[in-house]
């Protein structure tokens, strides 16, 4: 199958500075993709660069199969909802999402149409009249994803589209996104710094860090088997342990992880296992997060609601199935 | 309604074809060569100020290097320094120095009427008293020059408002005595540099208020609060707060006073003496003496001052206020 | 926002900001009363008699109709250009971070920061030197050159307030280049545009200071009052161009002002 988005050694440098480097990349057609990274990354820089507002300093970015090199973002089936949604201040809702189809020619009326049942698509019939500052944060959100989809774009940008919401509406549009993409059947490719929205949302993940892709794989892929340092501590809360330590249990000198709920804690200073002392308890709510000292080396350990908790300053002992720690690469 | 009818069609092509004609062309062109673009948009404004103006300047610049033949009066094109040596001529330095005082002079006023009115627009004026202190500063500030001055001589003549608002009050003895005074006197205040002084301050105000209120907006209200809370007086609030942080805003105001009165010279002509601006000179030199040398060399000498003043007042972090 | 808490201002300063603003207003109030004076000869005050007569006698003088014909025309190209010129620099300086940006700031605010007369003279010796004769356009030329700021700063702050991501967004949905710039750059620029056109018509329609080295024996509005300042002829017609000037400068200050005032609430609205 063709690609919907694939990235040759696919550079972008700012003068000295390697935005992207070398990229490998393929987006299969439909997949709802998740770019993660801190900021500086390059995953925006990689959006951009499918979009077409950049341009790459080496390397092919193909659409599918379509060489995209010299085609301008007008030429690119392929439409952007922005981080501050870019709605056109001095049009209507209506207008904003007929624009697509304006620049194409399409009469007034049969825009006027299309717009008002893509906006029934995003659950805002009837909002055609308002202008973008009478709306809220969510329903420009709405709008913005609206104005994209006008123009049944292969592929769909959203750059960090839920970054401004709050927390409620940020899990709610979440939902609705997937649920929208999964019926749309169309190619999703999703800019975040949140791990939990990459994890929850995408089919798979590609985390990024200086120009580069770490890691590309499922969301379960990323979360149990991370590939380096920087994965393992980018994505969740992983324990990452060091080569002396892993020796000692896995037999191997390699870097290891291990999620903080396959730790368990046993309130008996003398028994079996890894000695640590309680720094501190987080209560969490449907569970309580610990913070151990194991000889120097800093661990956390997550404790179901109900179980009993070890207070501050106690020493205890860590146990773990051999087959919960992950080894990372060779000299990741 | 139902999500299929977004859903793209079987003949969706992913890259659209170019649409053909110039105008596409051109707007691809540009995408891909940005720079190109930039250049484009920069070189009709770049042309017009470089070869327009700073090529006047640099004309200007260079005849002060010509002398004058006394005899013929015709412009000798040879490269000297004489004519900058005319500069010196004690008659010369006394037009700089008058002009420089009045500039200072002027400034200072301005600075002074100005404070409380940028303070109480930038602190106090709200909602509609705001966009009325605005509009009172920027109706004065745009209104014509010309007949902002002749107001002023319609109030100075001896016949005018002033003369009669002062008899009104029994108070024409002390404008008598004023006009008695030595360099800052003369016959009625229309011809004395009090008037020139007066139309000055008049005229740029507006100019002074504005940076200053621009400034002081920046002020955060919670950062005199906070000298208040640590128990300063309003006094020591004002000397030790507000007055510091306004001052980048005093001094780019003072860009405007200082540079406009030192090249103007329709106002000492209409309100004033005989006794000449170097606006006043610039433009005597360069009109019935015809000594075009002279003149530009008295440009010059704005120009080498206003350097100096740009200079300290970036320093002092003052364009930010501008 | 800071509004709430603070409290009325001291007594003394009120009456110092209230003076200052009088000081400023009332010479030009004063103008439109002399505008009906009966006296002829002298600035007499308090004015003997009301007329209207001075009204009729200024619309039969030729002179002051040629002047005004010629200072609108010439207001009138100065301002064109001068929004082409300054609309492509903000644009151009707006757009993207490159090399030089600061300087080109510098040489577009240097026409206003230097003196009047030193750009008054500049002019002068470079037509004499060029051998260009007066015209209209000699005016035109001096006075687009300090224009170009006033649309320069209007626009600037108008992009600098409107979201980059607009054209990006617009060229995303299918609009070219030039189709972004009539349906998304021109409506969200427009009122600036016009408000500096506004200031930029108002200060090429009074100025005088470069006007008098570029117009040879040209009479605009600022350069016949000059004349009229220096020799007076007819003094009551001199009082009443004087208020017909600060009418005709009022109006587009006016408007320019109502044009920028919500600028803040539609630019911001992208957010």
């Amino acid at each position: 199958m063709t690609p919907a988005v694939s990235f040759t050694k696919v550079s972008r440098h700012f003068g000295t500075v390697r935005a992207v480097d070398a990229v490998d990349l393929e987006i299969q057609p439909g997949e709802f993709f998740a770019m993660l990274g801190p900021s500086g990354s390059g995953k925006t820089t990689c959006l951009r660069l499918i979009a077409g507002f950049e341009q790459p300093t080496a390397g092919h970015i193909r659409i599918f199969g379509e060489e995209a090199q010299g085609v301008p973002p007008y030429r690119r089936n392929v439409n952007t909802v922005f981080q501050d949604y870019a709605l056109f201040p001095h049009l209507n809702v209506l207008d904003n999402v007929a624009y697509g189809l304006m620049v194409r020619g399409i009469g007034r009326a049969e825009r006027h149409k299309a717009a008002e049942e893509a906006l029934a698509l995003v659950r805002l019939p009837g909002f055609g009249a308002r202008k973008p500052s009478q709306l809220s944060g969510g329903q420009r959100q709405r709008v913005a994803l609206a104005r994209a989809l006008i123009n049944r774009p292969k592929v769909l940008l959203l750059d960090e589209p839920l970054g401004a919401l709050d927390l409620k509406l940020r899990e709610s549009m979440q939902e609705e996104l997937k649920i929208l993409q999964t019926s749309l059947g169309i190619t999703f490719v999703f800019v975040t710094h949140d791990q939990g929205e990459a994890l929850s949302m995408a089919d798979r993940v590609a985390v990024f860090n200086e120009g580069r892709i770490m890691q590309v794989g499922t969301p379960q892929d990323i979360y149990q088997k991370p590939r380096s340092r920087f994965v393992a501590d980018f994505v969740g809360s992983s324990n990452v342990l060091p080569p002396d330590f892993v020796q000692r249990y896995a037999g191997q000198r390699r870097w290891g992880s291990l999620r903080p709920e396959s730790i368990r804690v046993a309130r008996q200073a003398a028994g079996e296992g890894v000695q640590a002392r309680v720094v501190a308890l987080n209560y969490l709510g449907s569970a309580t997060r610990l913070s151990l000292d194991a000889g120097g080396l800093r661990l956390h350990a997550t404790v179901p609601a109900g179980a009993a908790l070890p207070e501050p300053g106690e020493h205890v002992a860590l146990t773990f199935n051999r087959e919960q720690l992950h080894l990372m690469e060779e000299g990741a | 309604m139902t999500a299929a009818t977004i859903t793209s069609p079987p003949a969706n092509p992913a890259i659209l074809p170019a649409r053909g004609g110039i105008l596409s062309s051109l707007s691809d062109l540009f995408w891909r060569r940005p720079k190109f673009l930039l250049l484009l948009m920069l070189l009709p404004p770049l042309l017009w100020l470089g070869i327009v103006y700073l090529g006047a300047l640099l004309a200007l610049l260079l005849q002060s290097f010509f002398s004058i033949d006394e005899f013929s009066g015709m412009i000798n094109r040879e490269f000297t320094l004489k004519t900058y040596s005319e500069l010196l001529l004690p008659s010369n330095i006394d037009i700089i120095l008058r002009t420089v005082t009045m500039a200072a002079l002027v400034t200072v006023a301005s600075a002074v009427i100005a404070f409380p009115i940028a303070y109480y627009a930038a602190r106090y004026a709200r909602g509609k008293w705001k966009a009325l202190f605005y509009l009172g500063v920027m109706l004065p500030l745009w209104s014509s020059y010309l007949v902002k001055v002749y107001a002023w001589k319609l109030i100075l003549a001896k016949e005018g408002i002033l003369g009669w608002l002062l008899e009104k009050l029994h108070l024409t003895w002390l404008l008598d005595a004023w006009l008695s005074l030595p360099i800052v006197g003369g016959n009625s205040l229309s011809v004395s540099f009090t008037g020139t002084f007066i139309v000055f301050v008049y005229v740029w105000l507006p100019f002074m208020i504005l940076p200053i209120q621009a400034a002081l907006e920046r002020v955060p209200v919670s950062l005199t609060e906070a000298s208040g809370d640590l128990g300063a007086s309003p006094g020591q609030t004002f000397r030790h707060v507000v007055f510091p942080l306004a001052l980048p805003g005093i001094v780019a105001g003072s860009i405007f006073t200082f540079s406009l009165t030192l090249g103007d010279y329709i106002i000492p002509q209409i309100i004033g003496t005989s006794r000449l601006f170097i606006g006043q000179a610039v433009y005597a030199h360069q009109g019935t003496a015809g000594n075009i040398p002279l003149a530009a060399a008295f440009t010059v000498v704005p120009i080498v001052i206003m350097g100096f003043y740009l200079w300290a007042a970036k320093r002092m972090g003052a364009f930010d206020a501008l | 926002m800071r509004s709430d808490r603070s409290t009325s201002a001291p007594l003394a300063l009120k009456l110092a900001a209230a003076a200052g603003l009088l000081f400023l207003h009332l010479p030009i109030l004063l103008i439109f009363v002399y505008a009906f004076t009966t006296e002829e000869k002298t600035y007499q005050w308090p004015p003997p008699g009301f007329t209207l007569r001075w009204l009729a006698v200024t619309w039969n003088r030729p002179d002051v109709w040629q002047a005004l014909s010629l200072s609108v025309k010439v207001a009138a190209l100065s301002t064109v250009i001068a929004i082409v010129l300054g609309t492509l620099c903000a644009a151009a300086v707006s757009r993207t971070r490159f090399f030089g940006r600061e300087t080109i700031s510098l040489l577009v605010i240097l026409p206003i920061a230097l003196p009047g007369i030193i750009t008054g003279i500049a002019l002068r010796s470079a037509f004499s030197l060029m051998e260009i004769p007066f015209s209209t356009w000699t005016i035109v030329l001096g006075h687009a050159t300090f224009c170009v700021v006033v649309v320069y700063n209007n626009a600037v702050a108008r992009f600098r307030r409107t979201s980059g991501s607009l054209i990006e967004a617009s060229m995303d949905l299918g609009a070219d280049g030039f189709q972004t710039f009539r349906h998304v750059v021109l409506p969200n620029i427009g009122t600036a545009l016009l408000a500096g056109g506004m200031l930029a018509f108002a200060l090429s329609f009074d100025e005088v200071i470069v006007t008098t080295f570029t117009a040879g024996q040209q009479q605009t509005v600022p350069i016949w009052m000059l004349e009229e300042l220096v020799r007076p002829r007819q003094r009551p017609v001199t009082n009443v161009v004087a208020m017909i000037v600060v009418l005709v400068t009022a109006l587009p200050i006016l408007v320019s002002y109502y044009l920028t005032r919500d600028s803040d609430q539609i630019a911001g609205a992208g957010k």
